[in-house]
């Protein structure tokens, strides 16, 4: 499913030039869940945002599917990002103005999705991440356990064959970071490919495989 | 749908944004709204005329226009002239005589008047209504008042105690023509009962009269001027001996605006400067406006930006972005414009009061016209939108994902639209309070004579022999001091006396007076020597200056050096009428016995009610007269309607700055909130380091002050350059004091520092660490 080669992101301002990520090469196949470790700036999020189609690499390759994806324009990388790939965060990231309902909703409108079918697919998902009762509210209102299953619900809407999560658990304690463990472990059973960024052992131990980053390199993969 | 709910929620929850946002834009709307249609209606003055193109009026540059048998003379002269209409327009007394009469306004118009003229006659032909002697053409509302349901066709008027007939009704003349408001029109004949004699119509040298001309399809008149005035030097004494030396015509739609100049006082006018003003302001409220709500929208779209980033990581493009944000600027701008216009219907009186005209904003709201204001409101929400859309949709995904986003813009731009406040609320600030001292300086100006408990009465039914028992019953009234007959006043600026001596022109004022005037007036008089008799004068200073005095019998030549006349006395040179128009010669004489006033002077006792005194003077007098119209006023009031049309744009500045400086408050206001919000981080960090709160106070206050000192540089040439070019229309101004423009840099330093206080003073006392958990 991702296919990367030889990727180097290099951030450069006047003075000094950061190598993020140093000639890095991965492969994540279908329907698998991997988690990224690594100590603070050793490039885990620079390489979840290329992932993302958020930011391009300085130079090499990044295949998804089966198309090269790494030097894509803006524009083009919203249109491929649409619908494929689903996104978590640790600050959850939710519209303030917006319902739990519309919150979720958003992504469908952008595909186009009809009305009707928008409906039915958003009360599925609720039901599914237990909140439905709350559809009505709005994020402010929610505890922070209920607002990440709204984001993890607004990332599944669109049934992207992608899920990359950065620090999902990192707001939530214990209780609530298990709860969404549980439902990240669930989707990739039903086949949902998951990319994960933690600092956490116990939330990497849910994945399959562990790549562990440092100074922009691959130090280990560890197969779980 | 969702797009504008999530929008009303933002603004539910930004309700400061929101109040601001949009108070400060209906409220400029208003103005916009008020100030435009006003505009429109000033430049479409006489538009609806169907010969507009071929109507001229006929002017000259002495500003005394002509005598009643020029126009015929003209038409016969001038074969391209289809057609003439003498215009005289003024109040008259109506009613049979010896009953009570009341005032009304009188129209006299040659009977071409409908036909050349396209006034609307509801009843009666155009071309017959008014052809016949002492015929009367009333309008719409004017015989709802008088004949409620009656037919008054055929029914009399009494016109200056003279019999008329009702030929015909006319819808009531709109204000958007130069021809003056008038309750009725009447025959052109009967100005004679107003001047009381045939020999105004047959007099070519009694000047004063209004004419306008129609030329026949195809022909173009002001090219025949220069023959007519050839003509004119031949015929007419007041051309051959140079008094004048120019003759136009003047295309109808010109005249409005320049008539004026020419002494037209018979017709409305307005000036082109002043329209130009007015557009300038309605203008600058725009930008301002606009700037303000950009400025606003700018300062809080990183509030917005989280947001746009969002949609954008889920899939949403960016043009999608930019056009969602526009439909929130048209919602935003539409409900402001709907606001606006509801103020402005509020607001209509004042304005039609200040700006002396008609609105009448229902009626004028025609389609087109409301085509233009939905074309308004959307480019208005284009212009408010675009800057704020193309921010706010420019926020890169990306900065959520890094968990690193800032609610921070790049606000140098805004800074720049801040100064541009700054500035504008200055110069106006200045501008208004020079203007108002400027009204305030005409109307105390020292005239020269008394103002204060002087009641002028125009003598519409005394007769000679009445004067001396009506005096006694005015002396009757208790606080009564004095009463004056006299034939002309120097409020009123009594009868002009135009000849030429030794080849040089000499144009007198001159008043018939008693010894009463004098006392009354405070005019005292220098004698010469010589005992002032029924033929002798007193001149003032500049007249006697002027007029070659032999000094040994203290004589000047008069009408046209044929007469000699004596001086008894010279009198200080008092200003009559308004001050920018300079009179230099000024000379009295005692009133004659037969001689009719035209004016009863009452001076009461100072500190006594003048207005209940004044109504039993009106009492006395229309018993006295059996009925006559009362027309007096008070010279001090006089005085002040002299400079009404600075009064009223004094009005219009102050409303305007006021208004300016009111946006320029709470933008500063909701600007504070959204850029101290922005710094919280840095004034904790400064806080924790061992600022104290009144360091941080001067910190954050200092940005302000710089950028009023700025906008005081850029303030102070604008104004002073726009004030020197308004001050040139006056010969009597005040000076371009430096207080004034200090006055009002502070003024504006002040309210920036009120406003932007509350919130800095509570950024400065915030506990630092509840701003470093934020984040």
């Amino acid at each position: 499913m991702i296919k990367i080669n030889d990727l180097r992101k290099v951030f450069r301002t006047e003075e000094v030039e950061t190598i993020a990520l140093n000639n890095i090469a991965m492969e994540v196949k279908e329907g698998e869940f991997v988690a990224i470790m690594g100590p603070s700036g050793c490039g885990k999020s620079t390489l979840l945002n290329i992932l993302g189609l958020l930011d391009n690499p300085t130079s090499g390759e990044y295949w998804l599917d089966t198309k090269e994806v790494g030097h894509l324009k803006e524009k083009e990388r919203t249109q491929t990002r649409k619908g494929k790939i689903g996104f978590v965060f640790q600050s959850f990231n939710l519209i303030e103005e917006m319902t739990v309902y519309e919150n979720v909703e958003l992504p469908l409108t952008y595909l186009k999705v009809k009305a009707s079918e928008r409906k039915k697919r958003v009360e599925e998902v609720l039901r599914r991440m237990n909140i439905s009762h709350r559809a009505g509210h709005f994020p402010n209102q929610l505890s922070g356990g209920q607002q990440q299953r709204v984001a993890i619900a607004r990332a599944v809407i669109a049934n992207p064959k992608l899920i990359l999560a950065d620090e999902p658990t990192g707001n939530l304690d214990s209780k609530n970071g298990k709860d969404v463990m549980d439902l990240l472990t669930e989707l990739n059973r039903e086949g949902t490919t998951i990319v994960m960024v933690t600092h956490s052992q116990h939330d990497a131990s849910f994945a399959h495989r562990i790549v562990n980053l440092f100074d922009g390199q691959i130090v280990t993969e560890v197969q779980m | 749908m969702l797009n504008l709910k999530t929008y009303l929620k933002f603004l539910s929850r930004n309700k400061l944004y929101t109040f601001v946002s949009i108070v400060g834009f209906s409220v400029s709307l208003m103005f916009v709204i008020i100030l435009g249609l006003y505009v429109r209606q000033q430049l479409s003055v006489d538009d609806f005329q169907k010969n507009r193109d071929r109507i001229f009026l006929m002017t000259h540059d002495n500003k005394t226009n002509f005598g009643n048998p020029v126009a015929p003379y003209v038409k016969e002269n001038t074969p391209e002239v289809e057609s003439f209409v003498r215009i005289v327009s003024r109040e008259i007394a109506l009613g049979q005589k010896g009953n009570d009469k009341i005032k009304a306004k009188a129209l006299f118009a040659d009977s071409t008047f409908f036909r050349v003229f396209s006034f609307k006659l509801i009843e009666g032909n155009p071309s017959q209504v008014l052809e016949a002697q002492k015929s009367v053409v009333i309008t719409r509302s004017f015989a709802a008042k008088t004949f409620g349901a009656e037919n008054p066709i055929g029914k009399s008027l009494f016109i200056e105690n003279s019999e008329h007939t009702i030929t015909g009704i006319m819808e009531d003349i709109p204000v958007n023509t130069i021809i003056t408001d008038a309750d009725f029109v009447v025959n052109y004949n009967s100005i004679t009962l107003v001047f009381g004699g045939n020999w105004v119509l047959d007099t070519p040298s009694n000047f004063g009269f209004t004419m306008f001309f129609m030329a026949k399809p195809g022909t173009y008149l002001p090219s025949k001027a220069p023959v007519l005035l050839e003509a004119f030097k031949k015929d007419f004494w007041f051309f051959s001996r140079g008094f004048s030396d120019d003759l136009k015509f003047m295309p109808l739609k010109e005249a409005y605006f320049e008539a004026e100049n020419y002494g037209n006082m018979e017709l409305r006018h307005n000036s082109r400067t002043t329209i130009t003003v007015y557009m300038a302001i309605a203008i600058l409220i725009l930008v301002i406006a606009l700037l303000n709500y950009i400025n606003l929208t700018v300062a809080q779209a990183g509030f917005r930006g989280k947001e746009s980033a969002i949609k954008k990581l889920l899939g949403c493009g960016k043009s999608r972005l930019i056009s969602q944000l526009l439909a929130e600027s048209l919602l935003i701008t539409a409900v402001t414009f709907i606001a606006g216009l509801l103020l402005a219907f509020l607001a209509e009186p004042f304005f039609n009061n200040v700006l002396n005209t008609s609105l009448d904003l229902a009626y004028q709201f025609t389609p087109s016209v409301i085509g233009i204001c939905i074309l308004f409101v959307v480019i208005i929400s284009l212009l408010a939108g675009i800057i704020p859309a193309l921010i706010i949709s420019s926020f890169n995904p990306l900065e959520v994902v890094k968990g690193t986003f800032s609610r921070k813009v790049k606000s140098s731009y805004s800074k720049g639209l801040i100064i541009f406040q700054y500035t504008v609320a200055i110069a106006l600030l200045i501008c208004a309070i020079f203007i108002q001292r400027q009204s305030r300086f005409l109307i105390n100006y020292d005239v020269g004579y008394n103002r204060e408990g002087i009641l002028e009465i125009n003598n519409t039914g005394l007769d000679t022999t009445q004067l001396d028992g009506f005096k006694a019953k005015l002396l009757g009234i208790p606080g009564v001091d004095l009463v004056s007959f006299s034939c002309g006043t120097p409020l009123d600026g009594g009868n002009n006396n135009s000849y030429d001596l030794d080849g040089e022109q000499f144009s007198f004022q001159e008043f018939y007076v008693d010894s009463a005037f004098f006392k009354i007036y405070g005019i005292t008089i220098d004698p010469t020597g010589i005992p002032p008799s029924n033929d002798t004068w007193w001149l003032n200073e500049k007249g006697y200056k002027a007029v070659h005095v032999d000094e040994a019998t203290q004589t000047f030549s008069v009408w046209g050096g044929e007469y000699r006349a004596q001086i008894a006395g010279i009198f200080n040179d008092f200003k009559i009428r308004k001050l920018d128009q300079d009179y230099n010669q000024l000379r009295m004489r005692w009133r004659r016995n037969g001689e009719t006033p035209w004016q009863i002077i009452v001076k009461m006792s100072p500190g006594s009610d003048y207005y209940s005194m004044a109504r039993r003077v009106e009492e006395e007098y229309t018993q006295y007269t059996g009925g006559e119209l009362f027309e007096a006023r008070f010279v001090d009031e006089g005085i002040q309607r002299n400079y009404e049309s600075v009064q009223k744009m004094s009005s219009i500045m102050s409303a305007f700055t006021l208004l300016t400086i009111v946006i320029m408050v709470m933008g500063v206001f909701a600007m504070s909130l959204y850029l101290i919000r922005q710094k919280e981080k840095e004034i904790a960090l400064r806080k924790i380091n061992g600022a104290t709160e009144g360091e941080v106070l001067l910190l954050l206050n200092k940005d302000s002050l710089k950028r009023v000192a700025i906008a005081f540089v850029i303030a102070c040439p604008a104004a002073y350059y726009a004030m020197t070019k308004w001050f040139e229309n006056f010969s009597y101004k005040i000076g371009l004091s430096w207080w004034v423009f200090v006055l009002a840099g502070l003024a504006v330093l002040f309210l920036t520092l009120v406003s932007v206080s509350y919130m800095t003073w509570k950024a400065a006392r915030a506990n630092p660490v509840d701003s470093l958990k934020g984040e």
